[in-house]
């Protein structure tokens, strides 16, 4: 995967399972977000394939992958800004193929879920940050998706939201039988978060493993710490 | 609502002096939702509805027109007279088809390649009009169009255009296209294409267009091409600017502003006398006023008098049922 010249995502190799939580991480411009681009459609890989249960998606528009069961959240949320929350988030249930009505009632639940109710009425633009992010992960959600890619879900958010967040995600997997995974610099929220974690540096896998199987791999130390940390621990 | 209320009444009761102003106004009304239902939902612009209004016009006059006046001035065209009514909803249907083809092609095109795709249509559509001369009349244009345009045909099928713009609203395709226009990469996220929903959007529109069309030539009786060109294009993009193009309540608040700013333009530019002070007349005042008033509102008010919210319908039962569900769990 090439980006404006430079070589972002290099021979990653990732396999995600229903029902587990896969965090991936790496420093800023490690080529994070040109992944899940290239993983959601929104890029399209110069090499490598993509597959869902054995089947070759590479290259498929978004809005197809979306009717596959592939969702994703945005870094920069992009809430549709002057449509009220529940229309943020009916729109995405409407991939379901199902009326408008029974968009409006998914989308219901959803809020009710996340206690978020009291905010159906509010404009995507009027939200607090930490809502908005919320509500964009409900409009993924609401898509029924069996895989879901979260981009930096905790960008932005302090640390008491980002700890309610990552309860919340927590749940995800079991209770919708999805696929999640998680795309973060935050290595706190990551190792909290995932079942197994999947470092990548300059756009190359560096460890995969369980949270604390990677935490003390000295490459993802070198690479993620500085070695100046890892001499000093 | 109470805007619309004090809007019938005063349609009900106008003089008749006033009466051509007021039919002029109930035209516009359509030709401004009809603008809306695409434009305002899409957020797409289009310069080309006037088109739709064109063909609207040109088809009832065509099959309106009696007989007899065909053969002595337009012998080319068929002997066959339709009801009013039906002329209107043929009017209204074949713009519908003219924009079923029109979309087919120009809603591959994305934000200002759709918008100039839209104006080169309604160039296309008044260069045919101005020179096909056995159907169209050429730049003479079109006369002896019985006049069936009354204040309450006018006023009925404004209702009609506004009820069915408010069920559109209410439907999985606009929700779908409203998403796309306020953000086509998170809405191909969700799955949302914005193809099908804009064609649909466009058809509805010029169905819509088309009536006011055929209503236009059912009052006038006498048309030709310079009445669908650029200055009637320019006044509907104006009224729903001004209004508040993302809602349908902006459509016809904007509609009505407009008409009222323009018929007080038009006296002071015919000259007034007040007895001490004599206004001269000042030609061209109505068109400066309007490009001034939309200017003023993209400054000021980019989203329009009415910022783009709906002026409160009675709620919808289930807008009801969730708010009680809301009011529920604050309660418990």
């Amino acid at each position: 995967m090439y980006f404006a010249g430079v070589k972002a995502v290099d021979d990653v190799d990732l396999a995600l399972d229903r029902g587990e939580i896969l965090g991936l991480i790496g420093p800023n411009g490690a080529g994070k977000t040109t992944l899940v681009n290239a993983l959601s459609g929104f890029q399209q890989p110069t090499a490598g394939t993509v597959r869902i249960d054995g089947e070759d998606i590479t290259g498929w528009r978004p809005n197809r992958l979306a009717k596959k069961g592939l969702a994703r959240t945005f870094q920069s949320v992009r809430l549709f800004p002057r449509l009220s929350v529940l229309d943020n988030v009916a729109a995405g249930a409407l991939a379901l193929g199902i009326s408008r009505r029974k968009a409006e009632e998914r989308a219901l639940e959803l809020l009710e879920e996340m206690q978020l109710t009291a905010l159906l009425g509010v404009r995507g633009d009027s939200l607090s940050h930490g809502d908005e992010r919320r509500v964009g992960i409900l409009r993924a959600l609401a898509t029924r998706p069996t895989f879901l890619l979260l981009d930096e879900p905790a960008a932005g958010l302090n640390e008491a939201e980002s700890d309610e967040l990552v309860e919340a995600l927590k749940k995800l997997p079991g209770e919708f039988g999805l696929g999640l995974l998680v795309i973060e610099h935050d290595m706190r929220l990551i190792m909290r978060l995932s079942h197994r974690v999947h470092v990548t540096d300059h756009g190359k896998t560096i460890a995969i493993g369980t949270p604390a199987e990677v935490r003390a791999d000295p490459a993802v130390l070198e690479a993620y710490l500085g070695s100046k940390r890892v001499r000093s621990a | 609502m109470i805007a619309l209320v004090v809007g019938v009444v005063v349609v009900l009761t106008a003089a008749n002096v006033l009466e051509n102003r007021v039919i002029n106004m109930l035209i516009m009304v359509i030709l401004v939702v009809g603008l809306y239902v695409f434009a305002g939902n899409s957020g797409v612009f289009s310069f080309g509805q006037i088109g739709f209004m064109a063909i609207g016009a040109y088809t009832t006059a065509i099959v309106r027109i009696p007989p007899d006046t065909k053969e002595a001035l337009f012998p080319k065209l068929p002997a066959i007279q339709l009801s009013p009514l039906g002329a209107t909803l043929l009017g209204g249907a074949v713009a519908a088809l003219a924009a079923l083809l029109v979309a087919i092609q120009l809603m591959r095109l994305s934000g200002l390649a759709a918008s100039l795709g839209t104006f080169a249509f309604l160039n296309i559509i008044y260069v045919v009009a101005s020179n096909w001369s056995s159907v169209s009349g050429g730049s003479t244009g079109l006369a002896n169009v019985p006049q069936t345009t009354t204040k309450y045909t006018g006023l009925l099928w404004v209702a009609i255009a506004i009820v069915i713009a408010w069920l559109f609203q209410l439907t999985r395709q606009c929700l779908r296209l409203r998403a796309s226009r306020e953000d086509e990469v998170a809405a191909a996220s969700v799955g949302i294409g914005i193809y099908y929903e804009r064609i649909v959007a466009f058809v509805l529109s010029g169905f819509i267009t088309g009536i006011g069309g055929a209503l236009f030539a059912e009052y006038y009786g006498t048309f030709n091409p310079d009445a669908f060109f650029v200055s009637i294009t320019f006044l509907t993009v104006a009224m729903l600017v001004v209004g508040g193009r993302l809602s349908l309540s902006g459509a016809v608040v904007g509609t009505l502003f407009i008409t009222a700013a323009t018929e007080g333009l038009r006296r002071v530019e015919q000259g007034v006398d007040l007895g001490v002070v004599t206004i001269p007349a000042r030609p061209g005042l109505q068109e400066v006023g309007v490009a001034l008033t939309m200017l003023v509102v993209l400054l000021l008010r980019p989203a329009g008098i009415t910022g783009g919210t709906e002026i409160k319908l009675p709620r919808p039962p289930r807008a009801r049922v969730a708010a009680a569900r809301v009011v529920e769990e604050e309660a418990t």
